[in-house]
């Protein structure tokens, strides 16, 4: 600057003129520098202001002098303004530098960098210079960035959206100068936004618009609509008078203005819709909608990261579930062979720890005679020629105990950060092998059982044929298997024992009889005859297999002649013990063929005598001749009951009543039971019918049980012995002939054998009797049995069934 | 005094529970004129037996109910002297031995000859008369006997086992005279005439004197 000076007028004049032109200039400078010069009071009023200063503010300078400069000022920095004037006036040339916002006449904002300086002016008054430029532009870049770098850091920080958005709504707010702000997110089945999060500054009140926005919770339209539709973003200059802003009114009340709305976006999908809202209305903003657009983006990554991680984790986890809960046997081998890890399934069924099956080598897990395969196999999956093995092997538990287990190893080949391993799956199979194994050993057993059987055994299907035979059934009849095979049971079976054969096995196929026994005759291949006595079962169908019956066939041919023989043989026993028995009768039998001939002979000298008279008595001696003739016929009669039992060995079945045949023997009897000074008491049922059976046999038994009788009473001395011979009929019709003693009685230890054969209880005898008298019985179709008396003695009894009606 | 009656009849009492032998029998017996009664057991015997009558028993060994040995067994316990024949269908010799042995007259074995058993009734029905005869007399004596005074018992008895009167004084505290008063009363009741007959009545009165 020069300043000239004169001390004439025309100086002064000129002086003047040149101070105007300077003053001039000066104000040109003045209001035209694109620096903001406010000139200030110390209350605050505006002195002056350049008219650039006037216009960045959207004012005229005469609308600004003589007003507070805190009109310029956001109500919340006015104290601060007041502070760092008092600051400039309390400190005279001395300049204070401050950052602050401004507000223009149309509500926006602009950032200033202010410098003050007090000056004193004529008068005392000391006026603020203050100087401002606008710093908006740095700062904003400096809040993008901030917000940026906050943004990440909360993303960072964080596990999921949920957890991160109040942050990211409050590190955007506070470094964009937003008040309020808000995080729609996206409800994919109802295809709508939804307010997931709001976050406003403390200051100011918002009730009504945070539940207007809350409460709309499924935004389909609308700015936030068309964002999300759009997936790119919008600024509001004013919400209030923004057309298509749905929440004006609201927005309104809640003094908000600017806004600012941007999409969270993965790829090009709006995953959600951000916005925010500001007390000042705002200036359309590229490079912050260019940052919000890069922050959404950001989010979106976020998104896509923390799920893509949580559901790598989640699945991590299901197969760590699944590794070890399984029930199945897992490890992981390497090509090496060594374990690096097993389940605890597997550790089960190895009845090692963990700790003792990883890092050893799978080789030595195993089998001695497993060894050399496993070895091989592992070779072949290093050399790239296994990809899978499956395998069922013998395993020594710790323990020493057996385990099959069925084991599939599969080559997993390398990835970009792993080697390749084996995975290997153990299936504990020791029961299923055991099964097998006893199913196995049962089959060969049966298999054995039916082939070397003695029985022979073959399976016919219902329909006829034969479908199996075991060798024994092929010697048996003389066939192989396969000739049989072309032959049906009724080829080979004997012609009289077809009917037979037929009916039963009709019987068992149709039931409800399942089986059936039949001793038959078969027709041996060479034409011989076979007797076999043959069981056969029907075995019903089952799942596998149709039903069959199965036949079992015992040769009993052999058995069938020795019956034979055995019956001839027991024949002639039974008239051996005949023998036997009237050979003790001896005395007996003597004594009563004695007494007809002591009769007559006795007859037959007194009819001599009568004639040898001088005058013989013709009347007496013919009647002493007669008694001589009763007396032979009677001898006679008894000689002839004594041929019969001594020569009949032949069973010949007659008609006959029971209590004549008793009454004959006890004629042969009786001298033996007066011998053994034995009373004989009778009793015969008259109502007793005939009988078929063979005469002599019967009298047979009844003589041996009036022998043993006798014989039980032979050392009784001090009771009556009394012979109680009875027959009678009981319920079934069937004649019950008793024989009673009152002899020792049986004992009781020996009862039962009694009637065996070869048992005695005398030292003579044979011990044929009363076996013989049994099966004697038993051929006619009764019993016999033996009972102790309730007094004293036994009586033995048997029942002979009546003869059917007849002639 | 009781004097047997030569005049009764004999009778040969049959029992065998074999009807036709006993037919037989007496048929044979009748043929020589014996009287018989015929009985079918022991039982049938003893309700219908007169111990006056003389006769002998014909007995088959083996009878149903009492044996015929145990029946000849039991008459002698009852003092019934009667004589028995056993007739057997058994040549069963330790049966005939205690048969004989219980005093049976025969033991006979059938078929019996006639003869021999005939024979053998008429020694039995000849010994049971003698028998009878015998107890006759013995039964006399014994009523003498009882008209004897204690001491005139006594005195006889001291006299037939042969002490002397002076003896008899001296052992009975008497004076001779007595004895030999009680000795002839004893004498003359007894109706002996003798000593030596006195001697044999009194042997007849005590069979067991002589043996002791």
């Amino acid at each position: 600057m020069i300043v000239v000076t004169s001390n004439d007028i025309t100086q002064r004049k000129q002086a003047e003129e040149a101070l105007r032109e300077s003053e001039a200039w000066w104000r040109e400078v003045f209001e035209h520098n694109p620096v903001m010069y406010f000139m200030v009071d110390a209350t605050g009023k505006v002195q002056s202001v350049n008219a650039f200063g006037a216009a960045q503010l959207g004012y005229k300078a005469d609308e600004l002098i003589g007003q507070s400069v805190l009109t310029v000022f956001l109500e919340e920095d006015r104290e601060l303004v007041k502070g760092q004037l008092a600051t400039c006036a309390g400190e005279l040339g001395r300049s204070h530098s401050w950052e602050i916002r401004k507000v223009r006449k149309d509500g926006t904002v602009l950032w200033v960098r202010e410098n003050g300086k007090s000056v004193q002016r004529s008068g005392n008054d000391v006026i603020v210079l203050i100087a401002c430029e606008d710093i908006t532009e740095r700062k904003r870049n400096e809040q993008r960035g901030a917000a940026a770098y906050a943004v990440t850091r909360v993303l960072a920080e964080s596990d999921n959206l949920a957890g991160a958005a109040p942050h990211i709504l409050r590190a955007i707010g506070e470094n964009l100068e937003w008040d309020w702000g808000a995080l729609w997110g996206l409800d994919r089945e109802a295809a709508a936004l939804r307010c997931d999060c709001l976050w406003h500054v403390h200051d100011i009140e918002t009730a009504e618009f945070d539940t207007v926005s809350r409460e709309r919770t499924r935004v389909r339209e609308g700015r936030l609509g068309q964002v999300w539709r759009s997936a790119s973003p919008s600024w509001i200059v004013d919400a209030t008078t923004e057309p298509g802003f749905l929440r004006a009114s609201a927005a309104s009340r809640a003094l908000l203005h600017g806004g600012v709305i941007f999409p969270i976006i993965l790829d090009t999908e709006p995953l959600g819709v951000v916005e925010f809202f500001s007390r000042a209305a705002r200036e359309r903003d590229a490079e912050q909608l260019a940052t919000l657009s890069a922050i959404g983006s950001q989010i979106g990554q976020f998104i896509k990261r923390r799920s893509a991680e949580s559901a790598l984790r989640a699945n991590e986890e299901r197969w760590r579930k699944l590794f070890e809960t399984s029930h199945a046997g897992m490890a992981l081998v390497g090509l090496d062979g060594v374990f690096t890890a097993a389940n605890p399934a597997l550790q089960r069924m190895l009845g090692h720890t963990e700790q003792e099956i990883v890092g050893r080598n799978v080789l030595e897990l195993n089998p001695e005679e497993e060894r050399a395969a496993t070895a091989d196999a592992l070779a072949r999956y290093r050399s790239g020629s296994l990809d899978e093995r499956h395998v069922e092997k013998k395993y020594l538990k710790k323990d020493g105990s057996p385990v099959w287990l069925n084991i599939t190893t599969t080559l997993v080949p390398a990835t970009e950060t792993a080697t390749p391993f084996l995975q290997a799956v153990y299936v504990d199979v020791t029961e299923r092998v055991r099964f097998e194994a006893a199913l196995r050993a049962s089959e060969e057993r049966w298999r054995a059982i039916f082939e070397t059987a003695a029985v022979g055994i073959a399976t016919e299907p219902l329909a006829g044929g034969v479908s199996s035979v075991n060798p024994a059934f092929q010697r048996l009849l003389g066939y192989n298997e396969s000739e049989l095979q072309k032959l049906t049971t009724f080829d080979f079976t004997h012609e009289d024992d077809l009917a037979a054969t037929r009916k039963l096995r009709n019987g068992i196929i149709t039931g409800p009889q399942r089986s059936y026994r039949l001793e038959k005759r078969y027709r041996h291949k060479d034409g011989t005859i076979i007797w076999a006595d043959v069981n056969a079962s029907m075995v019903p169908a089952t799942n596998s297999t149709p039903a069959f019956l199965a036949i079992m066939v015992v040769d009993i041919t052999a058995r069938r002649h020795a019956e034979d023989a055995l019956r001839v043989a027991q024949s002639e026993l039974a008239r051996v013990s005949r023998l036997t028995t009237m050979g003790g009768f001896a005395a007996s039998i003597a004594h009563e063929v004695n007494q007809p001939l002591m009769a007559v002979v006795t007859n037959a000298d007194t009819c001599l005598r009568w004639l040898a008279q001088d005058l013989p008595d013709l009347d007496e001696a013919r009647q002493a001749a007669e008694r001589t003739v009763n007396a032979g016929h009677r001898a006679a009669d008894i000689i002839k009951t004594i041929r019969a039992l001594a020569r009949k060995s032949t069973a010949e079945m007659t008609r006959f009543d029971i209590n004549s045949a008793i009454t004959d023997i006890l004629t042969l009897a009786r001298g033996e039971l007066q011998r053994h000074d034995i009373l004989l008491e009778t009793d015969f049922s008259a109502g007793v019918q005939p009988i078929m059976g063979d005469r002599v046999q019967l009298q047979q038994v009844i003589l041996n049980l009036i022998r043993n009788g006798v014989e039980a009473m032979s050392t009784v001395t001090l009771r009556r012995r009394v012979l109680q011979v009875s027959s009678q009929i009981d319920e079934r019709g069937d004649v019950v002939i008793a024989v009673t003693d009152t002899g020792t009685g049986l004992d009781p230890t020996k009862k039962e054998r009694i009637f065996d054969a070869f048992f005695t209880t005398k030292p003579e005898g044979m011990g044929l009797g009363l076996s013989i008298c049994r099966s004697i019985v038993e051929t006619h179709g009764g019993r016999l049995w033996a009972s102790p008396n309730l007094t004293q003695g036994s009586t033995f009894q048997f029942t002979v069934p009546a003869a059917a009606d007849g002639p | 005094m009781t004097v047997p009656h030569k005049e009764a009849e004999a009778t040969v009492a049959v029992i065998d529970d074999d009807p036709d032998i006993r037919e037989a029998l007496r048929g044979l017996l009748r043929s020589v004129g014996l009287g018989v009664e015929l009985f079918g057991s022991v039982q049938e015997f003893l309700a219908a037996f007169q111990r006056e009558r003389p006769g002998c028993l014909v007995l088959d060994v083996r009878l149903p109910g009492r044996s015929g040995l145990d029946l000849q067994e039991e008459l002698a316990r009852a003092d019934i002297h009667f004589p028995v024949i056993f007739i057997s269908g058994h040549a069963d010799v330790p049966m005939s031995v205690r048969a004989m042995k219980a005093g049976a007259i025969e033991f006979l074995t059938k078929p019996v000859r006639d003869q021999d058993l005939l024979d053998a009734i008429q020694l039995a029905i000849a010994k049971d008369r003698a028998r009878r005869k015998q107890e006759a007399t013995r039964e006399r004596l014994r009523a003498d006997f009882d008209t004897l005074t204690p001491r005139e018992r006594e005195v006889m008895v001291m006299v037939v086992a042969g002490r002397l009167n002076k003896q008899i004084a001296g052992d009975l505290q008497l004076s001779e005279a007595t004895v030999k008063a009680h000795r002839s009363q004893a004498m003359r009741k007894m109706r002996a005439r003798s000593l030596a007959e006195l001697v044999r009545m009194a042997d007849k009165l005590m069979p067991s004197r002589t043996k002791s």
